[in-house]
């Protein structure tokens, strides 16, 4: 047990300090320690995430180029903005990232929040099938994409046999990832497959945190099982699937890995999302000022997004 | 913040309706950037994001 005088955090941290160490260590305040602790936090916050923003934003307002590093930088105030938001292809590829979003947006709270219902049911055996619905979740994205993207050949992919087998079409007579009409609901179905699981996992939260004994009042009352869904079950989980929705729309708004591995933006650029057009303008024509402008814009769109989820989140949390 | 300077903020400023407010503009500004509608809109769709953010961010810090 500790003496009462040697309680406090900066006393407790110099008894398990060497004893050179321990004497500077005595002179600190509580308040000096704990910025001693985060401060290596700090630094690499700063490094990696504060000082690359910054330089960002100067670099949108300038013609550098990063294939160019010894040309002269001219500033160009905002013509890359004002280029940006009134380019009508990169309007498009903001329309192919709505539908991308909107879609798998609205398919895996519908799927989500039926297989929450069905798996709160506690049906026999409900936690292996728990686990076997969470497994896609759990793998990289880079794995799915590889293997979606076999599974799409059709010639020797598994999935356009399947779809044979239901509809009794000739399996080599379509493409997902080839055509222009199917290739966006490729990558709907692939990212739908992964992400379900999680939406329905906050959705279960939700759903477990509804007291039983407002049913049991409604059970009294003689509502029905619908109108019981309806004015509690729906009501209640609504905070947590709204948590899921804009969690899932910021993650979607900026996907990358599925599309690039999938279909690279095409075919021509019907997937080419946001992402895929900023990583051409960065990496490709190496537009590194113009690229930036991109960057700041959809970055100020996710952090607002965030804003809104934290919002969102701390509702959930004084629940 | 004491009750007594929370008495004298006007209770239009305070957090909460100009949080709503600033969600408002945001998700406008998500809205205006991702419609397949009018370009007009898309061009004026980071100023409304920025505005909002920007407005979220100084009125979180208001009292409640």
């Amino acid at each position: 047990m500790q003496p009462a005088a040697k309680s406090s955090f900066a006393e407790r941290a110099a008894t398990a300090t060497p004893e050179p160490l321990a004497r500077a260590v005595r002179g600190l305040s509580d308040r000096a320690i704990a910025w001693l602790f985060i401060s290596p936090t700090m630094a690499l916050l700063l490094a990696i995430n504060i000082f690359p923003l910054i330089w960002t934003i100067r670099l949108s307002f300038t013609n550098y180029r990063a294939n160019r590093p010894n040309a002269e930088v001219v500033g160009v105030g905002i013509d890359h903005f004002a280029d940006i938001l009134t380019d009508p292809d990169v309007w498009a590829s903001m329309q192919a990232t709505a539908h991308f979003v909107f879609w798998t947006i609205l398919l895996q709270t519908l799927l989500g929040f039926a297989l929450a219902w069905f798996v709160d049911r506690r049906f026999r055996g409900h936690g292996f099938w728990t686990t076997a619905i969470l497994i896609p979740m759990m793998l990289s994205p880079a794995v799915v994409g590889n293997f979606w993207a076999f599974l799409y050949q059709p010639q020797i992919g598994l999935f356009n046999y399947v779809v044979s087998f239901f509809t009794g079409l000739d399996p080599s007579s379509f493409e997902m990832i080839g055509s222009v009409k199917l290739a966006p609901w490729a990558i709907v179905l692939v990212d739908t497959w992964m992400w379900t699981p999680y939406v329905m996992l906050i959705c279960l939260a939700g759903l477990r945190s509804i007291p039983d004994y407002i049913y049991e009042a409604a059970e009294v009352d003689r509502a029905s099982k619908w109108r019981q869904f309806w004015t509690i079950t729906l009501p209640m989980a609504l905070p947590f699937i709204m948590l899921a929705v804009l969690f899932r729309g910021i993650e979607n708004f900026k996907m990358f890995d599925l599309v690039n591995l999938l279909t690279n933006g095409g075919p021509g650029s019907t997937t080419e999302v946001a992402s895929i057009t900023l990583k051409r303008e960065a990496f490709e024509k190496w537009r590194t000022g113009y690229s930036s402008a991109f960057a700041i814009i959809l970055f100020v769109t996710v952090f607002g997004l965030a804003n809104i989820y934290v919002k969102a989140l701390n509702r959930v949390k004084s629940r | 913040m004491s009750g007594e300077r929370r008495r004298a903020w006007p209770r239009w400023l305070r957090r909460g309706p100009m949080e709503a407010v600033a969600t408002a503009l945001i998700a406008a500004g998500v809205f205006m950037l991702l419609q397949p509608f009018a370009l007009w809109l898309y061009t004026w769709s980071f100023v409304t994001t920025l505005t909002g953010t920007a407005m979220f961010v100084v009125v979180s810090k208001f009292p409640d």
